[in-house]
């Protein structure tokens, strides 16, 4: 008799400790509340810019809130931490979503439709001054963009949160002390990478082991010289948009920098090794975006050395500059279950209290049109300087973000496009050979389409 | 009462087969017969959307994939050269160790035991900044050697890219098996050795005429496992290192899966490639231990 109790005290350990882990499996937004009250499950990508923003925002919105409760995932790795809730029918009312989406995530909800229009919240008024509508609070140029209003429709599901410049980084010490100014054609550029070569210093480097990292300047140079409707044909797959005499041009234009041009042995750099050389001043340029500052704090660096952003080259001295703009996005699923509290937040996330409380604890700039504005003096000189090349008049922005691959189709875009350059750039390669790789996967995938 | 003590011994041993059982079951067969069943469909990340059973399609695609086939290409010259590399270093260093009488061996016991030990991702960015094109240690050794002409961005060229990452497989794992083979080494019979060295065989005769046929089984246990090893390893050390660059001439199969199931959201296609190599896998270790069997005669 006692041997049979000794069993079944076995058993349930046993079975507790087997079912402990499916308990905590379980979705935090099972919590129980009055039924007056709402609550609000949101899951945000905390990267650089850490945990502090957010923590006070949700707070300051249950403030003002009243029987508001926002249950706040966050972490660095949330992709992996929701999907696993979203496929068992657990989704957040309101996601915060990182530019490089390494779980997929976003692709596919993207893909499958599975994200709420949110046009009406930016054609209705803003959070603070009712007589002004979130449209036209946003930086100019940006919501018809294909990054937000991704199905070419003109509707909008993606909300933009930080936006800002990425292009050709340098160091703007280095130039004033040579009295060297910033070149703007390419043949601009390569005559100062003649003159640079003359005291060792290159005139680009890259991150060979990321190649995409081009990105960044070379469809901003694309727009420059082929108009934004060429960037926007490549984005969304259309044939001969690589293959094209006007494009081809630029790409003349850019691999010519593998002649001498280039810092040896950048193609085995990763993209930290590649802006330290940068930061030693062995080369002029790399092409990378604003968050290099923040990323590279702990870095060595030159004395005096100050990074400054410039727009990419263009082909003819008459065409007008271009500066790619990047950030991270908001997006309500369309499986939220209170869509209306969600679009509150993301109206209350464009106050200007929200706006200064993320220079504040962040460093980082809201894709306002006041939002530099807003934060002069709160962020630090650096961030300030490099979003400042969106104020200058002679420079244009375009925003370029490959479109989600349709559903079935194998193929990787960004692997096909970048992963050729180091190829192209030491001449192992064509730009014929280039360009018809890129123009046979475009073709494959629109015959998914 | 025996038939009662039979009793709880039978249940006692349900109940001590039940938690592995059902972990086992839970997180290794009914993933694996999904992943089997999902290599079949158009799975995405997510599994919104519909799965739409596709017949053999992934299949039929991987063959036609370019990239997959340059990833396979990659992860079989990995296959077979690492493991043979490692296993005649270890096997080179254990008799070494074990024959010299060295009184450090077992000082360089734990050191070459040491990178094996070592988490991975430090052991790829460590070699990174050796293979390092401008501060690495190895070009500055050919700058030292007055060998400049042969220095080479080593991760950054095709013609090296997938080398590199072998040779830091093999370094990373050389004194692991290292270890296993001495203690098979010091278990074969003094008396074999005294006798040859009495007929006059020298060490090198020694080592392939008792060493080697004493050890065989161990040998091909060590290939097959370090075939497992580098299959699985070259993952962590290709993304941190290369990220399959330059142009996929170091992409291996692994990190191509992960590419298309992680970054694309391609389940199907993902497991279809999951469940290839799996099956090559288990293939190539059917034929290790074919070779052995004829071997041994």
């Amino acid at each position: 008799m006692k041997k049979g109790k000794n069993h079944l005290v076995w058993v349930l350990a046993l079975a507790m400790m087997l079912f402990a882990p499916l308990a905590l499996c379980a979705s935090p937004s099972s919590e129980t509340t009055s039924s007056d009250d709402q609550v609000l499950d949101i899951a945000v990508f905390g990267g650089g810019y850490g945990d502090e923003y957010w923590y006070e925002i949700v707070e300051l919105f249950e403030e003002s809130h009243p029987g508001v409760t926002v249950n706040m995932q966050i972490s660095p790795t949330i992709g992996q931490i929701i999907t696993p809730q979203i496929a068992a029918g657990n989704w957040p009312d309101f996601m915060c979503c990182n530019g490089n989406d390494t779980q997929g995530l976003i692709t596919t909800m993207k893909r499958e439709h599975a994200i709420a229009d949110i046009t009406d919240v930016f054609d209705g008024p803003s959070y603070d001054d009712p007589s002004v509508t979130v449209r036209e609070q946003m930086m100019n140029g940006l919501l018809d963009s294909r990054k937000y209003a991704p199905y070419g429709d003109g509707r909008i599901y993606f909300a933009p949160f930080n936006c800002g410049p990425t292009g050709l980084v340098y160091n703007k010490t280095l130039f004033e002390k040579n009295g060297w100014s910033l070149p703007k054609t390419w043949d601009e550029f390569y005559a100062l990478g003649d003159e640079a070569a003359k005291q060792g210093i290159s005139l680009f480097t890259y991150p060979g082991i990321y190649p995409y990292y081009w990105e960044h300047m070379l469809f901003a140079a694309v727009a420059a010289h082929c108009g934004v409707d060429a960037v926007n044909a490549m984005m969304s797959y259309e044939e001969g948009s690589w293959d094209n005499p006007e494009v081809r041009e630029v790409l003349e234009a850019f691999v010519k920098a593998g002649q001498g041009y280039i810092l040896p042995g950048s193609e085995a750099l990763n993209h930290t090794q590649s802006q330290s050389e940068l930061m030693m001043d062995h080369a002029l340029f790399i092409s990378t975006g604003n968050w290099v500052a923040s990323e590279m704090a702990d870095a060595p660096r030159t004395e005096g050395f100050e990074f400054a952003m410039a727009p990419a080259p263009t082909v003819s001295d008459d065409e007008s500059s271009f500066i790619r703009n990047d950030g991270d996005t908001f997006i309500i699923p369309a499986e939220a279950k209170d869509q209306d509290l969600a679009k509150e937040f993301l109206r209350f996330l464009y106050s200007e209290e929200s706006v200064k409380l993320f220079a504040e604890k962040s460093n980082g700039v809201y894709a306002l049109a006041d939002a530099l504005e807003m934060v002069e003096g709160i962020v630090s000189d650096e961030v300030y300087q490099m979003y400042s090349v969106n104020n200058d008049p002679s420079v244009s922005t375009v925003v370029a973000v490959l479109d989600a691959v349709p559903d079935g189709c194998n193929v990787i875009p960004n692997d096909v496009i970048w992963n050729p350059v180091p190829d192209v750039l030491s001449g192992r390669m064509t730009i014929d050979q280039w360009v018809d790789q890129i123009e046979a996967a475009y073709a494959e995938i629109r015959s998914y389409m | 009462m025996p038939k009662a003590k039979n009793m709880g011994r039978a249940i006692f041993t349900i109940v001590a087969l039940f938690p592995p059982l059902v972990i086992t079951i839970a997180f290794l067969a009914v993933p694996a017969i999904r992943a089997f069943f999902l290599s079949f469909t158009d799975a995405n990340a997510l599994g919104i959307g519909g799965v739409d059973f596709i017949g053999l399609e992934n299949y039929r695609y991987m063959f036609s994939d370019q990239v997959f086939i340059k990833a396979f290409v990659n992860t079989l010259v990995l296959l077979v050269a690492v493991p043979v590399v490692t296993i005649a270093v270890s096997l080179v260093l254990a008799e070494i160790l074990n024959r010299s009488g060295l009184k450090e061996a077992a000082f360089y016991r734990t050191v070459f035991f040491f990178p094996s030990i070592i988490s991975l991702t430090v052991v790829a960015i460590v070699w990174s900044f050796i293979f390092h094109p401008t501060l690495g240690l190895v070009n500055t050794m050919l700058d030292a050697l007055h060998l400049s002409a042969l220095k080479h961005s080593w991760l950054g060229d095709a013609s090296t890219a997938l080398a590199s990452v072998g040779f830091t497989l093999v370094w990373q794992a050389a004194g692991y098996y290292m270890v296993m083979l001495l203690a098979a080494i010091s278990s074969i019979s003094r008396d074999y050795y005294e006798a040859a060295t009495i007929d006059g065989a020298s060490a090198i005769r020694q080592f392939f005429c008792i060493t080697l046929p004493e050890i065989s089984g161990i040998i091909i246990i060590t290939l097959i496992l370090s075939m497992s090893g580098t299959l699985n390893l070259s993952f962590t050390l290709t993304t941190i290192m290369t990220n399959g660059g330059p142009n996929n001439a170091s992409l291996v199969l692994l990190k191509y899966i992960y590419n298309q199931g992680m970054t694309n959201g391609n389940f199907g296609y993902a497991m279809a490639m999951t469940v290839f190599t799996l099956g090559f896998t288990i293939i190539l270790s059917i034929v290790v231990q074919k070779v052995q069997r004829r071997a041994e005669g």
